[in-house]
């Protein structure tokens, strides 16, 4: 089979790079964004996951231990970083901004990244289930 | 507000966990940090206090509402020299970390990893260029020997020594940041207790040495037209 080649923008390095879809190394072709195959942070994965609201700063941040019941504490400077680079990346977007609050909210593509990263974690738990069998 | 105190930057602002470590070391002593310069770092005095520091690199200007979000965690912005923010909190009052995700720290220091990265680039083709001027200079001339006993030689020697401090200071900036990036990338968090005190001896023994050797280049040449017959320089 012919490999067929495009021109991406690498995940994370904003570096340009030639992929061969015709062995899948990219998720969806045609895909604008920058989001390939690497795995999400876990920062990153959450902040999505929330914004499946959308929300604004501070609020963000006790959605988020929310959402993971309590584990994740994020950080504000950790939050930011994120918010910034997924909006440079289209993933999420501004709804709002009234000069003193932006409000957030996540794109289809950042929806579509989210879903990805999902069935990618699944697919891992059930790969693990092995563990529980041996246990 | 309390008397200023100037202390000299003897350490590279890109040692982020070392230069934290002094701050909340001087905050103990009375001394909190106001405002930093590349020559000088600006304190106040008052009385002591535990005050935890973070440097973050941060790209754009943060805005307000990000200021507030930080402020209501604890932490509070110092100051700032060009993408290098510094904030600080009150051990008993920070509620949490500024940064929980080094992976996602690592990310953010892209951006002056490759700025340094370019600097790196553009200042070793000056080097050789520079270089190249010098030994052609050198092998240009009839009477080489002669020439490395005049004042000119000199003061080339001197700035060959100062050029080459500046190249070793831009080379070690950029290998402090990748080696930042890729251990922040690999999960490990930046060490805000790293001991500073051998740095800063080191930085100061070399300031010490490699300052007045930059005057000298500058007072050279007014010492040889003072010197000549026509004052100008040959």
């Amino acid at each position: 089979m012919a490999a067929l080649f495009v021109l991406t923008k690498k995940y994370r390095h904003d570096s340009i790079m030639l992929c061969d879809i015709s062995r899948g190394i990219i998720l969806k072709a045609g895909w604008k964004m920058s989001y390939t195959s690497s795995p999400m942070t876990e920062a990153m994965y959450y902040i999505l996951l929330a914004l499946m609201n959308p929300n604004h700063g501070y609020q963000l941040m006790a959605a988020i231990e929310q959402v993971s019941n309590g584990r994740i504490k994020m950080g504000p400077g950790t939050l930011y970083g994120v918010l910034t680079r997924l909006q440079k990346d289209e993933m999420i977007v501004i709804l709002n901004d009234d000069g003193r609050r932006k409000t957030y909210a996540i794109t289809e593509d950042g929806r579509t990244a989210l879903n990805v990263e999902y069935k990618r974690l699944k697919d891992m738990i059930q790969d693990g289930v092995i563990l529980e069998e041996r246990s | 507000m309390g008397k200023l105190v100037k202390r000299l930057m003897l350490d590279d602002i890109y040692a982020i966990g070392r230069n934290e470590n002094w701050f909340s070391d001087m905050a103990k002593r009375g001394l909190h940090l106001k405002k930093i310069g590349r020559f000088f770092v600006h304190f106040e005095r008052g009385e002591s206090k535990k005050t935890k520091y973070i440097i973050d690199i941060i790209k754009e200007k943060p805005s307000q509402e990000q200021l507030d979000v930080y402020h209501d965690c604890g932490w509070d912005i110092v100051t700032n020299m060009q993408s290098f923010y510094i904030f600080s909190a009150d051990e008993k009052l920070c509620t949490s970390e500024l940064h929980t995700d080094p992976i996602e720290q690592g990310f953010s220091l892209s951006y002056l990893n490759k700025r340094l990265k370019i600097n790196l680039i553009m200042m070793s083709i000056a080097m050789l260029l520079f270089f190249g001027i010098m030994f052609s200079m050198f092998i240009l001339i009839d009477e080489p020997f002669l020439f490395m006993t005049k004042g000119p030689f000199v003061q080339q020697l001197l700035v060959i020594i100062a050029e080459l401090y500046v190249f070793y200071s831009v080379m070690r900036n950029y290998v402090v940041i990748r080696n930042l990036k890729k251990s922040l990338l690999q999960g490990k968090a930046i060490d805000h207790k790293e001991n500073y005190r051998k740095a800063r001896l080191t930085g100061g023994i070399l300031a010490g040495l490699f300052l007045p050797l930059a005057l000298l280049t500058i007072f050279i040449p007014f010492v040889e037209i003072t010197k000549s017959k026509d004052y100008t320089l040959q």
